[in-house]
Order: structure tokens, then sequence, then C-alpha cells
């Protein structure tokens, strides 16, 4: 909703003070915003294609398409997030549909980071990839807080958001039912909160 | 990476190129061995004829509305309408030309941007309201012979205007000039796809629409435009068809060429499915259809059932593309292989 995928039913949007609209994911990269959606298979990876295309699609979309990202920056910035996130292929032309679950979501990742968003989404990063790629994508996401990025993560899994937040925000039923900050962040609490409203 | 080759490669590397050369080459040996001066070719007035630029002439028009196709099946898509586009092309041309003072340098930008509105009418539908491709463009090409007919007023319209007959039947550096617009075409498709970014766009929408627009990709202009490109490709091919007969013929010209664009770009090696194009692919394929009509002509298969051996070619290279079949058959050779 908040990337203009969805029209909300009520609420206002404010970035920096100022009021906006967003009702086209277009407007929301143009303001700062990435998002990494859960359905990675349906909203996420173009899966003929390869790496490196998965990888500048969202930068190359916002410089439109007559001014095409040279192969060398294409290259550079291929290899750059391949060694960073430790993404595991034998090169950067192998469609991104032969990877792994966890090595796609690496790739949807970078392919988000490259924009050097302001604020990401990530809306369940870790579902369905391997252990290792999870602990990760974990690391990946304290790392880009300690520099300063804003991340809204999304999940289901206690253990990983105790692990990797700041601040926690309870929903149930689509609405806030508490929030949490730094000490107050355990499982405990979360479980409390969950259940304890009627 | 970076000889001159292998990018090339990278340039026309959606599906495989194979099953179309094959079959195209397997055509030929058969014309070369059963079909009395196939390759044989003169030199007339400075002009190159014989039955293989005669292939190369004719299939012009397959070729330009492959072109065009080769990018609408690439986002999914299809587009039906490309037959009676041609028919609204040469029919405004010929009117023009015939009632009207213009110059051609006028009357060919004029007839081309009709197609390319009413192409993007076809992506409108598609793109902005939703509707199935395959119905959408359903729409035009049953209403474009109407919307021709229109235009020439029923009759079929004549013209002796030297500039656009020379569009297809001139001549230019001794190969005919719908040959070089053909070449024209391809290399500024290639170049427009290849050397921005909207061969990507392309093949991501076809791929992944929903994940294209997420990543920031405006699906809809993609898809107006490849309609509407192709739109222009089915415009110029109307032009020849026109030109070729020196008259406009609303209700025959074009017919059935839309099912021989489709079958040009699905032999080329793009899915139909969408995604990875092959612009080479489908000029091959289309040429593979030209070379067996002319064969049929040349060996005396009458017109009526001349579809039979076409149907034939289809089916032999469709099975040829598909992998399930492929490992079928080799299964069959192994299990033998082994009792």
């Amino acid at each position: 909703m908040l990337f203009g995928i969805d029209v909300a039913d009520s609420g206002s949007l404010q970035i920096d003070g100022q009021p906006c609209v967003i009702n086209h994911p277009r407007k929301a990269i143009a303001k700062g915003l990435a998002f990494c959606s859960e359905d990675r298979k349906g909203e996420g990876v173009i899966p003929t294609l390869s790496i490196r295309e998965n990888l500048i699609l969202a930068m190359q979309a916002s410089r439109g398409a007559f001014r095409l990202l040279l192969r060398a920056e294409q290259d550079q910035l291929c290899d750059h997030y391949i060694n960073a996130l430790n993404i595991k292929t034998p090169n950067a032309a192998t469609p991104i549909g032969n990877l792994s679950g966890g090595n796609q979501q690496k790739v949807l990742l970078a392919r988000w980071l490259a924009m050097q968003p302001r604020l990401i989404i990530l809306d369940e990063p870790t579902r369905g990839i391997d252990v290792g790629a999870k602990a990760e994508i974990e690391k990946l996401v304290r790392s880009l807080r300690e520099k300063g990025m804003a991340v809204i993560f999304i999940s289901s899994e206690l253990e990983e958001v105790v692990h990797t937040c700041d601040r926690v925000a309870v929903l149930r039923d689509r609405r806030k039912v508490g929030e949490l900050t730094g000490g107050e962040i355990t499982e405990q609490r979360v479980m409390e909160l969950v259940a304890h409203h009627e | 990476m970076n000889d001159p080759l292998s990018k090339l490669k990278e340039w026309f590397q959606g599906g495989s190129l194979m099953w179309a050369l094959l079959g195209l080459l397997t055509l030929l040996a058969y014309d070369f061995v059963f079909v009395d001066g196939f390759f044989r070719l003169e030199v007339r007035d400075g002009h190159l004829y014989g039955t293989v630029i005669d292939i190369l002439n004719q299939g012009s028009k397959t070729m330009l509305l492959a072109l065009g196709m080769t990018l609408v099946i690439a986002t999914g898509g299809v587009d039906l309408s490309v037959g009676s586009l041609m028919a609204i092309s040469g029919a405004l041309a010929a009117v023009l030309v015939t009632q009207t003072e213009l110059s051609l340098a006028l009357v060919i930008p004029l007839a081309l941007t009709a197609t390319v509105l009413l192409g993007a009418f076809n992506g409108m539908l598609v793109s902005v309201a939703g509707i199935q491709p395959i119905v959408a463009t359903l729409i035009l090409m049953v209403g474009g012979r109407g919307i021709a007919m229109l235009i020439t007023g029923g009759q079929i319209v004549t013209f002796e205007h030297t500039g656009f007959v020379f569009l297809g039947n001139g001549h230019f550096l001794g190969i005919p000039f719908t040959l070089t617009l053909v070449l024209l075409m391809l290399i500024a498709t290639s170049l427009l796809m290849r050397r921005t970014a909207c061969g990507l766009f392309v093949e991501a929408v076809g791929d992944n629409e929903t994940a294209s627009r997420f990543s920031g990709i405006s699906t809809w202009t993609v898809k107006l435009s490849v309609y509407g490109f192709s739109g222009l490709c089915a415009g110029l091919a109307g032009l020849i068809a026109a030109s070729n007969i020196k008259a406009a013929d609303s209700s025959r010209v074009g017919e059935m060429m839309e099912l021989d664009a489709i079958f040009a770009v699905v032999v080329g090696g793009t899915a139909l499915t969408g995604g990875r194009f092959n612009l080479l692919g489908s000029i091959i394929g289309a040429l593979l259809i030209q070379t067996l009509t002319t064969t049929m002509i040349t060996q005396g298969v009458p017109p009526a059932i001349a579809p039979v051996p076409k149907a034939i070619v289809i089916v032999a290279v469709c099975l040829l593309q598909s992998e399930k079949f492929r490992t079928e058959v080799a299964g069959w050779f192994g299990r033998r292989a082994n009792t």
C-alpha cells in the first residue's frame, strides 16, 4: 500500500513533512522507497532473464528506456553485489530461475540496494529459503541498519524479528495493537500483545 | 565476452535459431535437387533476378510483419489485426495518391501514422482496458477491413504513381528495394531493442508483468508501444503490398498474413508465452514460409491443397522445437540401442 500497489482505505502519508500520494510503484521509487515482495516468484524475479538483467532492472527503469546503463557499469554492479551478498552463481549471465531461492532473494535485494533507497520494505525476506542464506540476510539487514538505512522488516517469524529490529509494531487483523522498542523486544512481549487484545 | 561475434549472439539470444535454420536448409536442399534452376541468378538491366531473389522479395511483407509481431509476442500478447492494418495503409495511400495532390513524402507518413495509431488503439485495449490480446486485436482484424473498404468506397483503387510503384517493384543497388527496407527495419529494430533498455523492458514485461511493474517499469507504456510498432510494420507491409499490384484491394490484401507472421515468430524461437525474443529468428521463420509457398507453386501444387504440405512443415518444425518431444524421441532410440 505504501509502495503504490494497493489503494489506501484511509489515512495519509508524509515524507519529510510533505504530504504525498503514491499510486504507482514508479512514484514510490522516485521518493526513495524500495519494496521486496513476499511473493518472490510472482512479484519478484523475472525467471528467464539473467542475474545481470534482474539486478539492474529497477535502476534501469528509473533511468528510463533510452539511457541504457553502460555495459561496464552493469558488470561492475553485478560483480560488486555478487561478492558483497555472497550470491552463489557461476556468472552474472545465468538465468535467475536457475538459482536457489536464497540466492534469488539476494539478487532481488541487490536490485533494490543498487537504488540506494532511503527506506527499504522487506516483506518476509527469509521465507522459503535455506538456513544459511537466512542468517546472511538477517546479517545484511542489521548492517544496513547500522549504515543508517531505514528498513521495514515484515515477518511472521518472531525469532528473526527479535534479532533484527530496533522497533517492533505488532499488527493483528490489520490493526496496530502495540509497539515495542529496544530492550522491550522479546518473544514473550510480542506474544502477549498478539494474544492479549480481544 | 567482448569480441563482436559473441556480442551479436547476445543481441539475438532468445530461443534457438537452429530449428528454423534447419527447416529452411532442408527445404532449400529439396529445391536444389528437385526444382530446376532454383538457385540460378540472372542480371538484367543491372538488376538481379531469380527464384531466390523472388522469395526474398515476396517474403518482405511477412518479414516486416514478423518484426512487429515478435515484440508483441515477447510481451505475451498477439496481434491478429496486422493483415487488416495492411489493407488500411494500402487503401489510404492509394486514395491519397490518386485523389489528392499530396506528395509521396507526405502520403507515406500519413498512412503509417494511421496504422501506428490503430496499433496503439490495440495496445490501449490490452494494457489499459485489460482485454485479452487475442480478443482485443480481433476487433480490428474484423473491423479493419471494413475501414479500408470505407476509405476506398468499396472499389479497387488502381494507381500509376511512379514513386509509389517503385516502393514495391523498384530496385536499389541491383536488389529489390523491398529487401533494402526489410534490412533497414531489422537493423533499426535491433538497435532500438539492444542499444537501449527497450528490449530488456519488453522481455521483462513478457516474462513477469507484476514483477516488472513492482520494479518501476511502466508496463502499459511498453505494451502500447509494441502494438504501435506492430502497426508501423503492418503499415509498411501494406504499402508494399499495394505497390506490388499497383492497386489497393481492400478485401484481399494481407489475408491470413497475420497467421504467417505468428508462425514465423514461433518458428524463429520466440515463445508465445512471452519473454526472450529473437528478431533474426523471426526473419528466418518468415523466409521458411515464403520458400515453402514458392516451392509449392513451382512444383505445381494446386493452391487449394497447398495448405496441407504447409501444415505438415509447421507441425514438423514445432515438434522439433518442443523439448519434451525431443527427449521422448531420444528415449525411443536409447531404448532400442539398449535391447
